[in-house]
């Protein structure tokens, strides 16, 4: 469903791609036996501007620390297609990918991914986590939010402050911009029709249309992908729209006068999963621990504007970024956590429904 | 080079020469790699559409392709913007294709580097350059609004107009080459000779250049028409929300839920669809438009149809020469011709054809200042200058690497690919045979299934044989995409050439190798070269089966292009778009100072 969408700052953006094995990648020979049971682990991630990031956090000290070589793959597609397509076949291109939440779900659970809890039951770095920010399948190693952002500039009178003032266009005017896709756009527009955010789930799909109704014909712009919004933040395309905090915030590093509204934003949250009955799937759980380690994942805030899933990393990172991460308490405790498991049970349906109201 | 019975094979389906009745030979090289990396891997992977998701059989997905209404309004509209694409581009296409076939072979050189322009830059990187472009606060609304042209800003994309817009743009090349391919071919002597027989501009045009060019619109047509069927990325960025197209169906179902069944039974209704689709087009022109009669010679029902539609077409374009005739002699009498100056219908060429230009390189050439801007986005106007952008590209092995990848898969492709299907295409416009109509659907097969079919086909079928994850497993399923556009092209080409020459060069005593080397070769050859930049281009822009057959471990050009878009719409890719932009045209240049050393070149008779 969402893609994971770290997304770097712009300053750092410059330098963070100066990536993997340069030589390695022209020499990659014609044929290649998969990859074997050997101590070295190939990890997908979702590779862009960010990618640097995965390995100077995660894949580089690991391979330092547990003495192996650590691959990371970037396929920027949803990779639940191709996890499929290699547990099915019995090819594991992949030990492990970074996964969404809803990912796992996707996957029905455990029929193409091994739990993350070996025999020696959750780790120490791994039970530091909030029990709402992890699996048996999964444990969050970076998170982020759906918010709904805006231009000052158009807007700063009379600004939205909810989704409730975003639906209302009489009184709020400006050009908006919704997702074209039913995840991250039916739970907002049930907040603005007044549901709760604690009571959400299962979606009242039919409430959800309704409240649609009522906005369809002022969005001047149904967005696909994700840089797509922050493109139309920077030119002031629309005045406010719906998107990932992360989106919102490269805008605004590169001087767009934007604004994020983190209440009743949506949170979602992705981390490292294991592709069922690979070779290296002990040496995985491994890496997973590792990955929840409170510094790691402060290290990968540096490149990243995701919320650490860990909660002692904000000890260690500055306050002026705490500030922007979603996982900030301040901000945290404004939002609700997405529920994979209802999508992973009704996306299909939610989806066709959406689509076919787009069309109607 | 052509003579008057091109006209003829046209319209009629050749006579069967004896000892045609065979299998050729030179079928078997496609035939069997199709077989093989197309039919086996997409078949077997469409066939579990027929089973419930517990995998006993059962039309479950085919009863819900019935029952919700989506899916049938969501094809509707995909064909309604394939079939609007096609159209635009025909029309804006061939005036283009025409000037380039009449002028100096130096300035077609340069025309031709002008109508390729798109095709080195992503499709994504053109679409995000019309987005700057034709929003409400891109460049023409604010030039508009300046000069008070305008109140509001004009709303160009985000509907409609925008799919036409960006689709149009995307596949003009496409037709522009295509056609370019049988013009060239075409005896100016033919329309002097009609002259000097008294028939005026008007007719000389319609009722003979314009019936010898049909092979190559009709080739061209359904090129763009099945090419524009696969379209999602344009359409989705452009559109409206009522401009869904079914491979984003497919995809949904395929990446975001899981329901391979689904999207395969919504992978043969598509299949279905365009089949009903050829039939008709079979019917209404014949195959035997693009090359080679798909029928036999007997005289069967469909002819009929045709016949019918041949005089139709007859009868729309004497009309057509009527008119036209008389608006030349009326205008000739306000604007009288000038002696020696440009002809009144050859100024009125250069002025469509320039706007036509103009819409070709706009986008393209949008990208040169943005590259060198120093913020982070690709915004109009630019904030000039800074090179960090080149300078993030040349220090990236990682760009570097994919770049070279990327050419070099582009060009085994291609060669590979015209090795197969030019004896194929020879055979299938020459010959009759047993199985002809077969073959004829087992190369054209590829166009019409969605390449993420192909591309999880192909990963179970490599993943078995241990080449999955390989430069290898992408050449391979590149081969398989470009055979058809090859064949298409090459089709048209030889279809166009008048085998009298052949036999000719027989009755003064050449071997077969001799007349094809001297004779044949030379003629077709700039149709060859084209048909090899296609296959070129196509590999060197795909995706796709880039992504699924590697699983992320080989890095293409387009895949790097592609994450870069998605994530951040960073100058990045204004700079690799320029750069390829430059060094595209230097390879054409060069090939064209070879040429003129007496080696190869593009453009050449």
């Amino acid at each position: 469903m969402s893609e994971t969408t770290q997304l770097p700052k712009a300053a750092l953006s410059r330098r963070t791609f100066l990536t993997v094995s340069g030589g390695a990648v022209l020499a990659t020979p014609f044929v290649r036996t998969s990859s074997a049971a050997s101590r070295s682990l190939t990890i997908r991630d979702p590779g862009g501007p960010v990618g640097e990031a995965y390995k100077k956090a995660f894949f580089e000290p690991f391979a330092k620390t547990a003495g192996v070589d650590v691959i990371g793959v970037q396929s920027s597609h949803g990779p639940t297609g191709e996890i499929k397509a290699m547990v099915d076949a019995g090819n594991y291109a992949w030990d492990g990918a970074l996964l969404d939440m809803s990912d796992v779900d996707v996957l029905s659970g455990t029929k193409y991914l091994e739990t993350v809890v070996g025999e020696g039951g959750l780790g120490p770095n791994a039970s530091q986590i909030p029990a709402e920010l992890r699996s048996d399948l999964l444990i969050g190693a970076m998170g982020y939010a759906t918010v709904l952002a805006y231009r000052t500039d158009t807007m700063g009178k009379k600004p939205p402050r909810s989704f409730a003032d975003f639906w209302n266009v009489a009184d709020v005017p400006g050009a908006r911009s919704v997702r074209k896709h039913a995840s991250g756009t039916l739970e907002p527009a049930l907040l603005a029709d007044g549901v709760a955010k604690n009571a959400l789930y299962p979606l009242d799909l039919d409430r959800a249309f309704r409240s649609l109704d009522r906005i369809k014909k002022d969005v001047a712009v149904w967005w696909t992908g994700g840089a797509q919004t922050s493109q139309m933040l920077k030119t002031g395309e629309v005045d406010c729209l719906i998107t990932w905090n992360g989106r919102a915030q490269v805008a605004i590093d590169d001087g767009a006068p934007v604004k994020i509204v983190w209440k009743d934003a949506m949170f979602s949250f992705a981390g490292f999963a294991i592709l069922k009955g690979g070779p290296n799937v002990e040496l995985m759980r491994e890496f997973i621990e590792f990955a929840s380690a409170a510094e790691n994942q402060a290290e990968f805030v540096k490149y990243s504007t995701s919320g650490p899933c860990n909660p002692k990393s904000f000890d260690l990172i500055e306050p002026k970024l705490a500030d922007i991460l979603p996982t900030h308490p301040k901000h945290f405790a404004d939002m609700f956590v997405m529920d994979a498991a209802w999508w992973g049970a009704s996306s299909a349906k939610a989806q066709e429904r959406f689509e076919t109201w787009l069309l109607g | 080079m052509a003579s008057a019975d091109v006209a003829a094979a046209t319209t009629a389906p050749s006579p069967a020469r004896p000892g045609t009745h065979r299998l050729r030979w030179q079928t078997l090289p496609v035939a069997v790699f199709l077989l093989a990396l197309f039919v086996v891997p997409v078949v077997t992977l469409l066939s579990i559409s027929f089973f419930d998701n517990d995998g006993s059989p059962s039309l479950e997905h085919y009863k819900r392709l019935v029952d919700v209404p989506l899916y049938g309004k969501v094809l509707l509209a995909t064909i309604k913007v394939a079939f609007f694409t096609m159209l635009f581009c025909i029309v804006g296409a061939y005036p283009v294709a025409y000037l380039l076939a009449t002028s100096r072979k130096s300035t077609r050189n340069w025309l031709i580097i002008l109508v390729l322009m798109p095709f080195w830059t992503s499709v994504l990187v053109r679409t995000f350059a019309w987005i700057v472009l034709l929003g409400r606060k891109g460049a023409v609304n604010q030039v508009l609004t300046a000069f008070g042209i305008t109140d509001a800003p004009v709303q160009m994309i985000y509907n409609f107009t925008g799919v036409m817009i960006g689709m149009t743009h995307a596949l003009m090349p496409l037709a522009v080459m295509t056609m370019l391919a049988v013009m060239e071919g075409i005896d100016p002597n033919l329309t002097k000779a009609a002259a000097t027989m008294g028939a005026k501009g008007g007719t000389r045009f319609w009722r003979i250049y314009f019936p010898l060019t049909m092979p190559g619109v009709a080739s061209a047509a359904l090129l763009v028409f099945i090419a524009s069927l696969g379209y999602f990325i344009t359409p989705a960025l452009l559109g409206g929300p009522q401009d869904t197209m079914i491979v984003q169906l497919i995809i949904f179902q395929i990446r975001e839920v899981l329901n391979w069944q689904f999207a395969g039974a919504i992978g043969v209704l598509l299949v279905i669809t365009f089949m009903l689709i050829f039939m008709i087009y079979d019917r209404v022109f014949g195959l035997s438009v693009i090359g080679g009669a798909a029928r036999t010679a007997s005289p069967a029902e469909g002819s009929m149809i045709r016949n019918y539609a041949g005089r139709v077409g007859t009868a729309i374009t004497w009309g057509l020469a009527q008119i036209t005739d008389a608006a030349i002699t009326v205008f000739a009498r306000w604007v009288p011709a000038r002696r020696g100056g440009v002809g009144f219908s050859r100024g009125g060429l250069y002025l469509v054809c320039a706007l036509i230009f103009a819409f070709i390189a706009l986008p393209t050439l949008f990208v040169v200042p943005v590259s060198f801007t120093s913020e982070a986005f690709l915004t109009w106007p630019p904030k000039l200058f800074s090179l960090q952008w080149y300078q993030m590209v040349f220090e990236s092995p990682v760009w570097l690497g994919a770049a070279t990848r990327s050419f070099v898969v582009a060009l085994i492709t291609a060669s590979v690919g015209m090795l197969f299907a030019v004896p194929c295409a020879f055979a299938l416009a020459r010959d009759n045979f047993r199985g002809k109509s077969a073959l004829f659907g087992l190369v054209f097969a590829p166009l019409i299934v969605p390449n993420i079919f192909i591309a999880v086909g192909l990963f179970f079928l490599f993943s078995r044989i241990g080449i999955a994850g390989t430069t290898l497993a992408v050449v391979l399923g590149h081969t398989v995409i470009v055979i058809p556009y090859v064949v298409v092209t090459v089709l048209a080409v030889v279809k166009g050439y008048d085998r009298n020459l052949d036999h000719a060069a027989a009755t003064m005593g050449a071997s077969r190798m001799q007349t094809f080397h001297r004779v044949t070769f030379p003629v077709i050859r700039s149709g060859m070269v084209a048909s090899f930049m296609f296959a070129f281009i196509i590999s060197f822009d795909e995706l796709t089966i880039a992504l699924f057959v590697t699983g992320g471990r080989v890095t293409t050009l387009p895949k790097l292009m592609y994450e870069d878009a998605l994530l951040a719409v960073s100058p990045r890719l204004a700079a690799v778009a320029a750069l390829l932009l430059v060094s595209m045209s230097i390879v054409i240049l060069a090939s064209e100072l070879i040429r003129r050393k007496g080696g190869f070149g593009l453009g050449t008779k």
